[in-house]
């Protein structure tokens, strides 16, 4: 199986079922995996803060929640995903054990994400999110999320 | 007296340990201390630089590889030492022979830490770059000493690393089933945190006081809202864990000051922006992040 990484601020889609895709070191960031089984597409959408001003940066077209997650889900479903059919999980969100508001992005971003998957219908199946790890998630087709973090038990 | 029943105390010299590894730790190499005393001379000549640098050739040939790096936007190839510090400002040759003159040190695989051999180096570039972006953003005028703490803010960790190796599970234990910070887990099982090591390092490497102050301070909530320069350093050390650059087993395990915001005069939107140019300009460094592999 090859792997494929998908960095910050960015999202891949496949149908791939030989491909595996890996976000490293998510740190405050939230990872959104997503899967139809019977379509056989999937797809990671690597997301880092809640708001921008401005424009899009290019080349990161998830950097931010909400423009970022319109372009994956739109992707998903051009690919072939059924909207019905979407299982999620989100991994991510490190947290320091006390943080001011101001710097508790992973927690604003996340709040940002529920509720737009709330709002589209769409399930979320599982959440790895919160504690004070740097996660790191692969998932595929038939596979995980398997999430990993130094210092936590599983490393 | 009987000595029966009673329990023997071993005493523990971890702390004695540490402290006689600093001393065989190597110097800051001497060539950048000096280069960096001529640099704040306003007499100082690009020749009087390249006569102190030349005679170092590893210093030499990092400082062309960060040059011609697109991190310095050049627009041609420099081969040559004079070239090279003729064409750059006075702050990016600090920065150059700062990140040059580290190299050795942060490009080590720490164990303890749970860190790769490029983990610490691009988690020390990734915090003088977030530094750079927040100078840029408020208008600090000194970027290059705020660089120089952050490059180096970690380098109690190369100390460290094997005591905290081999007493990882109790600093784990202490940091998670007890709720303490990570830096609190290693005052209480070794005597001594990586932020006071460091800045212990660095005062003996004759760095300035300010740097050194905030290197001491930059985990500690009370201490860094107290100066400017060390509430700079804790802010882009934040910033780099929350994009997860080299962040090892003491992860988030930190506590942050409610006051540190107020005391920088930022807000939410400036986190994020703040966000995205460290990343933007952590990737443009890729050069640079590659360096620790000579």
């Amino acid at each position: 199986m090859k792997t494929l990484v998908v960095t910050k601020g960015t999202y891949h889609v496949t149908n791939d079922e030989e491909v595996a895709l890996v976000a490293k070191n998510l740190g405050s960031g939230l990872a959104i995996c997503i899967r139809d089984q019977e379509s056989g597409v999937f797809g990671l959408c690597y997301l880092v803060v809640p708001f921008l001003k401005g424009k899009d940066p290019d080349g990161l077209p998830s950097f931010e929640c909400n423009s970022g997650l319109r372009a994956f889900f739109k992707e998903v479903t051009d690919v072939g995903g059924k909207r019905e059919a979407l299982r999620t999980w989100l991994v991510g969100i490190g947290q320091f054990l006390e943080c001011p508001k101001e710097l508790n992005v992973g927690v604003h971003l996340y709040s940002l994400v529920k509720k737009t998957l709330e709002k589209n219908g769409i399930a979320i199946e599982g959440e790895f999110v919160g504690g004070p790890f740097n996660k790191s998630v692969q998932f595929g087709l038939t596979l995980g999320p398997d999430v990993t973090a130094p210092g936590s038990k599983k490393e | 007296m009987n000595m029966d029943n009673q329990q023997v105390v071993q005493p523990d010299f971890t702390l004695e340990y540490i402290f006689e590894q600093l001393t065989k730790l190597p110097t800051f190499p001497k060539v950048v201390q000096k280069a960096l005393e001529l640099l704040d001379d306003p007499n100082t000549t690009t020749q009087d630089l390249v006569e102190v640098l030349k005679f170092d050739p590893a210093i030499t040939t990092n400082i062309l590889k960060i040059t011609n790096s697109a991190r310095f936007g050049l627009q041609k190839q420099v081969t040559s030492l004079d070239t090279a510090l003729a064409l750059l400002g006075q702050n990016q040759i600090k920065e150059i022979l700062v990140a040059s003159g580290s190299l050795p040190f942060l490009s080590r695989e720490l164990y303890g830490y749970g860190m790769r051999p490029e983990d610490l180096w691009h988690h020390s570039m990734a915090t003088g770059i977030c530094a750079e972006c927040i100078c840029a953003h408020i208008g600090f005028d000194d970027p290059s000493l705020l660089f120089t703490a952050a490059i180096l803010h970690d380098v109690g960790k190369i100390v460290l690393n094997l005591f905290v190796g081999a007493k990882l599970d109790t600093i784990m234990d202490l940091a998670g089933r007890e709720g303490f910070t990570f830096s609190e887990a290693e005052w209480m099982a070794l005597g001594a945190d990586h932020a006071i090591i460091g800045s212990e390092i660095m005062r003996l490497w004759d760095f300035p006081l300010d740097i050194y102050r905030a290197v001491r301070n930059h985990h500690d909530p009370d201490l860094y809202v107290q100066d400017k320069v060390s509430a700079l350093l804790a802010l882009s050390n934040i910033l780099v864990v929350m994009l997860g650059i080299g962040v090892g087993t003491d992860g988030f395990r930190h506590k942050i000051s409610p006051r540190l915001m107020e005391v920088l005069g930022l807000k939410k939107d400036d986190v994020y922006e703040l966000l995205l140019k460290t990343w933007q300009a952590f990737t443009d460094a890729h050069e640079i992040l590659e360096l620790y592999k000579s």
